[in-house]
Parts: structure tokens; C-alpha cells; sequence
């Protein structure tokens, strides 16, 4: 590749990446920590596409791929078939303390499912929540609400799954807000043989797909 | 591209094809977004652009140290910071892994500028193992994965450590010099220039072969169901087996794949070691970053001979702290 088009590259890749952190894009693909070391290595590539005096290898146009798939693509964030290929994640912690004021209260879908199943759902109980997530299908065609939640990119990104008890939109990748309470019980993902919580469900509203769809 | 200048005038260039190529995607743009529909073609597209943007702040740091360490630091500086002795020089280097807060993205274009530095490849490459594995950042976010099991970062660190040092060791007695070829070098008029060519040109090759291994990678993150490991989990050395090569094909990021191993409950702590140990080692990207950087030669068999070592150290350890 010679010096004009390797230039040519660079520049969109550097473009690519500053553009997506600006748009607030990047959510969908790395955890929004790695802001400000994005936009400085997006600036950095520009730096390198104007001061880049050399033809470069051939493998340089692979570089193209990604950029595309940024500007033109901008693909979506994980959803429901990335949620039925992994295992649901929890987090067991030594205490749970009580849920903050409010009714409804919003509580994230990991923090839920982690305190339905560790806690024996304890510190759930008579309470009423709101769950932000999106809907799937169960291993036995339960409907479940999900939320990926992720450490550094989509790559290493987990569900947190919970099963609906009551009517829901039926159609997958639907983001919906849902008004419920804790149920006792739980069904087994076959996945990891971990255990997925219910939640009774109140009412549910659907919603657009927040900001960060990662928890 | 080597060209002969005769021919030149009559070839498509590369700013055509560019633009032809560019243009063409534009058209194509409604039918491809239909294809992207498909939720297995979405998700790939998902990870892979993940992993991508993921590595590309590391991948920059990391070329611009490389950069750096070519252009500003004076060769007698590692001849004097090492010891003289290779088989100590070893150890020392995969020490200094310890101080390089990154992910193995960086470490590669990192590695690839001490060699031309003159230090003995063994270190460099001891170097290149450790630093994704056993640096400040990967130890602390090990130790949030597992809170309830502080011997995790401990067993990470040593097993990690004691997998570089065995791999430059062995490398002292069975390398050859003449598998790797480093990329020819750019040289420029002034310090600066000379640093800008050597990042940009670091940033291109190694950027490639990132992209390769991300393609790679995603299609087996995306294809492979996460239930065909619940069959291996059962079984101890198959266990410890499945998750060594899980982290090969997977090629998470070294400071996100402590979490991965931690939601991997039903395999036994051996076996989740060796998943640390080796994903910062060898993985797919890794391994088509080590091709661009070092050659072929070099990596069909150092990679190979990482995963070996790398697993046998995790099952020690794994032995001694389990």
C-alpha cells in the first residue's frame, strides 16, 4: 500500500475512533472507562496518518474492515443470541443490605438476580422493583429478561438472566422496563448449570435501548 | 507490493483500488445491512469490532513505546540495566514485565523494539510472556474476580513468572536466531521523524494482524456454545484441557479474562488457572501478532511450546496452592 493511501487509512481509523467515543457509540462495544485512553489513541492515529512518509505493508489494508464496520455498520450491542450461547453471570457477596428507599425501587438486573440467589432473596422481599433489560428466550422457552454485563469489551460480555412470570412482549431483543416482585423458585441454565431467579411481574412498558446497554 | 517502476503507470494503484473498494461498500451498503440482520452475522460483527476497539488504545501506547525505546533510548541502557549473563538476564526481564501496565496488544510491538535493541532474544521473550500476565493492572483486576480467593493472584503471578522464565530459558538452549525476522525498519532524517515512522509503520503491521486474530477470534466466540464445555468440566484433565485452549481461541484481553475464568464456576481451580495463564501467552490474536512481528518461522514454534510450558506451570502451581 503506498504512502497516499496508507495515509488515507490511518486517518479513517483515527476518525473512526474519535468518532464513535464522541457519539457516545463506543458504549456498545467496551466499557466506558477506556473513554479518555480511546479518544487519545484515536488523536494519536491522526498524528501517525499525517506524519506517515512511508508506503506501508499489504496487511495494512485489513485495517479497512474495521473502520467500515464502525462508520457504515455500527453494529448493534450483544442481545438475546449472545445471552442463549453463555452461562447467566452472578456475583456473590458476604452481605446484602437492605435495597435503597423508593417504590418502585431500581435495582440493576445483576444485583437482583444476585441477591434472589445467594440471598435467598431476603433482602427482595415485599419489595416492589424496576428491572431495565431485554427480553429472550429461556432454555424451555421461558421468557427472560436479560442484561449483558461486560469488563472490558463485548468480547468478554456475560448475561445476567431472570425469568418472567407473567405477560411480556414475546418477540426477542425487545428493551423493556419492568415493575415487579420477587418470586421464590428458580429454573437451571443449562449453559453453566447456574441457577436463574423469577421475578413476578407487575406491569412492563417497553423502552428505548438505553445509552449503555451494558450493566 | 514491489513494483517495478515500468509497470507502474499501467497497474491500478492503491489510492484507486481504495477509493474503488470504498466506493463499491457505499453501494453495497442496503444489501449488506440486510445480511447483518442474521443475529449470529450481528453478533460477530459485535465482538469483533470489540476486540478491535478494545486494543487499539494498547496497540497505540504500546507502538509508541516500542517507538520510543528504538529511537530515544541509547543502546547501552539495557546492556547496563541486565544482567550479563543470558541465564540471568532471563529472570530479570520477566520481572520487568511487572512495571508495563498493559495487555499482550502492547507488549508484542514492545517486545519486538528491545530485540532490535541487541538485548538476548531470550529476555525479550521472557519479556513479552510476563508483561501481559503478571502486571499491577491484570493482578488487581484478578484479584476483584475472585474476592473470596486471594491465593488466585498469587498462583496467577507465579505461574505466569515461572512459565516466561522456563520459556526463555528453553529458548537459550533450542532457539535459533535465524527464525525470527523482524519487519525492516524505517529510518528517517531526524530523532522524530525517525519515531513517527517506526509507531506508524508498527501501528499499520501489527494493526493488520490484530484485525486477523479479532476476525478469528469472534467467529469462535460467536460459534462455539457455551454448553459443550459443561461435558469437559467433569472430567479434571480434560477440564484443565478445554479451558487452556478456551483461552487460545477466545483471546479475551488479559485485564478482562480473570472475570471470564471467575463465571466459569463449575471448572475446578486448576483448571481456571490454566486459562489465566495461558490466554496472556498464546491466543489467536496474539499468535497472528507474533507472525507480523517476528515471523512465521518464529511463531509455529514458540507458540506451541508456550502452550505446553504454560499449561504444565498452571498445573503445578495449581498443584501446590489448590
Amino acid at each position: 500500500m503506498n504512502r497516499t493511501a496508507s495515509s488515507v487509512v490511518l486517518l479513517l481509523l483515527g476518525a473512526a475512533v474519535v468518532k464513535v467515543c464522541l457519539t457516545g457509540q463506543y458504549l456498545r462495544y467496551v466499557k466506558a472507562g477506556l473513554w479518555p485512553f480511546l479518544v487519545l489513541s484515536g488523536v494519536l492515529v491522526l498524528v501517525l496518518a499525517v506524519t506517515n512518509r512511508h508506503r506501508q505493508p499489504r496487511v495494512a489494508w485489513l485495517l479497512t474492515l474495521p473502520v467500515l464496520a464502525l462508520l457504515l455498520v455500527a453494529p448493534q450491542p450483544l442481545g438475546s443470541y449472545a445471552a442463549g450461547n453463555s452461562g447467566t453471570a452472578l456475583v456473590r457477596s458476604d452481605e446484602y443490605p437492605p435495597l435503597p428507599e423508593g417504590d418502585p425501587v431500581k435495582v440493576t438486573v445483576l444485583d437482583y438476580a444476585s441477591r434472589a440467589v445467594f440471598d435467598g432473596g431476603r433482602s427482595l422481599r415485599g419489595r416492589r422493583v424496576v428491572l431495565t433489560g431485554f427480553t429472550a428466550r429461556g432454555p424451555n422457552g421461558e421468557n427472560l429478561l436479560v442484561r449483558m454485563i461486560l469488563t472490558c469489551c463485548a468480547a468478554d460480555g456475560r448475561p445476567v438472566k431472570v425469568v418472567l412470570d407473567g405477560s411480556v412482549p414475546a418477540a426477542p431483543d425487545t428493551w423493556v422496563e419492568v415493575v415487579g416482585t420477587y418470586r421464590d423458585g428458580s429454573i437451571v441454565d443449562g449453559v453453566n448449570d447456574e441457577r436463574i431467579p423469577f421475578l413476578k411481574v407487575e406491569s412492563f412498558k417497553s423502552v428505548p435501548e438505553p445509552q449503555r446497554p451494558y450493566e | 507490493m514491489a513494483t517495478a517502476p515500468a509497470v507502474r503507470t499501467t497497474r491500478l494503484g492503491s489510492v484507486e483500488l481504495l477509493a474503488g473498494f470504498l466506493v463499491l461498500v457505499l453501494f453495497l451498503r442496503a444489501p449488506l445491512e440486510e445480511l447483518l440482520q442474521a443475529p449470529v452475522v450481528q453478533t460477530w460483527t459485535t465482538v469483533f469490532v470489540s476486540i478491535v476497539l478494545q486494543a487499539t488504545p494498547f496497540l497505540v501506547f504500546g507502538v509508541a513505546l516500542s517507538a520510543a525505546i528504538a529511537v530515544f533510548v541509547p543502546k547501552e541502557f539495557f546492556a547496563r540495566a541486565l544482567p550479563r549473563r543470558p541465564v540471568l538476564a532471563v529472570p530479570v526481564a520477566a520481572a520487568g514485565g511487572m512495571v508495563l501496565p498493559g495487555c499482550e496488544c502492547g507488549s508484542v510491538p514492545v517486545a519486538g523494539a528491545l530485540l532490535r535493541k541487541g538485548i538476548t532474544p531470550a529476555a525479550a521473550l521472557a519479556f513479552l510472556l510476563a508483561a501481559p500476565a503478571v502486571n499491577p493492572v491484570v493482578l488487581a483486576a484478578t484479584a476483584i474476580a475472585f474476592p473470596g480467593d486471594p491465593g488466585m493472584v498469587t498462583a496467577r503471578a507465579i505461574a505466569s513468572l515461572l512459565a516466561s522464565v522456563v520459556m526463555g530459558w528453553l529458548w537459550l538452549r533450542l532457539g535459533r536466531i535465524d527464525w525470527i525476522r523482524l519487519p525492516e525498519h524505517v529510518h528517517g532524517d531526524t530523532k522524530w521523524r525517525a519515531f513517527f515512522g517506526a509507531a506508524g509503520h508498527d501501528l499499520v503491521h501489527a494493526g493488520g494482524f490484530l484485525v486477523i486474530g479479532g476476525m478469528a477470534a469472534a467467529t469462535i466466540n460467536v460459534l462455539v456454545p457455551g454448553r459443550w464445555l459443561q461435558a469437559l468440566a467433569d472430567n479434571p484433565w480434560l477440564s484443565v484441557l478445554a479451558l487452556a485452549f478456551l483461552a487460545v481461541l477466545l483471546s479475551i484481553c488479559s485485564e478482562a479474562d480473570a472475570f471470564v475464568a471467575a463465571s466459569l464456576t463449575q471448572f475446578s481451580t486448576t483448571a481456571r488457572l490454566a486459562f489465566l495463564v495461558v490466554g496472556p501467552m498464546v491466543d489467536l490474536k496474539l499468535f497472528a501478532m507474533q507472525v507480523g512481528t517476528f515471523g512465521r518461522r518464529f511463531a509455529v514454534r514458540f507458540a506451541p511450546a508456550t502452550f505446553v510450558v504454560a499449561v504444565a506451570s498452571a498445573v503445578a502451581v495449581g498443584a501446590v496452592f489448590g
